[in-house]
C-alpha cells in the first residue's frame, strides 16, 4: 500500500475515533453528575 | 426559567439527542466496514496510482467542515433571534466538529500534494483561503474556550460565526475565480470521476457525512450535560 495513502486514512481514522472516545468519556462523566 | 428547571431541560434535551445518536453510531460502525471495502476495491488511477484514493476521504472532510461552519452560523442566528442558550450550544458543537474536519482536510490535502506535486504546500488560492478558514474557526474555538461564559460572549460569537461563514462560498468557488493560476484540481462535477470511482466516493461522503452528524450530536449533547451539571453546582 502506498505510504501517503496509508497515513491519510490512518490519521483521519485515529483522530475521529479518538475524538468520539473523548466525547464518550466526557458524556459518562457529566451524566454521573460530576463536573 | 429557574436554574433548576434549566438544568432539568438541558438533561432532558441531552436524553433526546441520545435516542438519535445511539442508533446512528451503530449504523456508522457497519457502514465504515462497507466504506473500507469500497476504497480497497476501487480501481487504481492510471496516472496517479494508489495515492488517488485519498479522493475518497479528502473532499468528504471538506464538506464536513463546511457543514460544521454552516451549523455554527445557523445556531448563532437562532440564538440571536430567540436568546435560547441551546442554539448557542449547537453553534459551539458545530464549530468544534467542523474545525476537526477542517484540520483533517488540511492534513490529508498536503499528504496527497506531497505524493503527487512533490511538495507539501503551495500558496495556491484554494489552499490559502482554506488556511484562512481554518484560522477563523480556530479563533472561534479559542473565543469559546477562553472567553468569559455568558450572553455577551455568545452574542459576539454568533455574529462572528455569521460573518465567518461567508468565506465558504469564496473557498468553494475560488478556483473558478482564479482560473488556471492555481495548482489545486477543479471542483468535482457530475461525470468527472473515472469508471468505478463514483461508488467509493459516494460511500466516503455517506460515512463521513453520518460521522459528522454523529460527532456533532454527541458534542451538542455534551454541551447540554455540561450546562446541567454547571447549573446543579450553583
Amino acid at each position: 500500500m502506498n505510504s501517503y495513502l496509508f497515513w491519510a486514512y490512518a490519521v483521519t481514522a485515529v483522530s475521529l475515533f479518538g475524538y468520539a472516545l473523548w466525547l464518550r468519556q466526557e458524556r459518562l462523566r457529566r451524566s454521573s453528575g460530576r463536573k | 426559567m429557574s436554574i433548576e428547571s434549566e438544568a432539568l431541560a438541558s438533561r432532558a434535551f441531552a436524553g433526546r439527542l441520545e435516542a438519535v445518536a445511539r442508533p446512528l453510531g451503530w449504523a456508522l460502525l457497519l457502514l465504515t466496514g462497507v466504506y473500507a471495502w469500497a476504497v480497497a476495491s476501487a480501481p487504481v488511477d492510471s496516472v496517479q496510482g494508489e495515492i488517488q484514493k485519498i479522493l475518497y476521504v479528502h473532499p468528504p472532510l471538506a464538506y464536513g467542515a463546511y457543514l460544521g461552519f454552516v451549523v455554527t452560523a445557523v445556531g448563532g442566528a437562532l440564538y440571536l433571534r430567540s436568546g435560547s442558550e441551546n442554539w448557542d450550544r449547537m453553534a459551539i458543537a458545530g464549530a468544534e466538529v467542523g474545525l476537526l474536519f477542517c484540520t483533517l482536510m488540511m492534513i490529508t490535502g498536503p499528504i496527497w500534494a506531497r505524493g503527487t506535486w512533490g511538495q507539501w504546500w503551495s500558496w495556491d488560492p484554494r489552499l490559502t483561503v482554506t488556511l484562512l478558514l481554518w484560522f477563523i474557526y480556530l479563533a472561534y474555538r479559542m473565543l469559546r474556550a477562553f472567553g468569559e461564559p455568558g450572553p455577551r460572549t455568545a452574542r459576539f460569537a454568533a455574529v462572528y460565526g455569521l460573518v465567518g461563514v461567508l468565506l465558504i462560498p469564496l473557498n468553494y468557488f475560488v478556483i473558478q475565480l482564479f482560473g488556471s493560476r492555481g495548482i489545486h484540481p477543479e471542483n468535482l462535477e457530475r461525470g468527472s470521476l473515472g469508471d468505478g470511482m463514483g461508488w467509493p466516493f459516494l460511500a466516503g461522503n455517506l460515512v463521513l457525512g453520518l460521522g459528522f452528524a454523529f460527532l456533532f450530536l454527541r458534542r451538542w449533547q455534551l454541551e447540554n450535560l455540561r450546562a446541567a451539571t454547571d447549573a446543579g453546582e450553583l
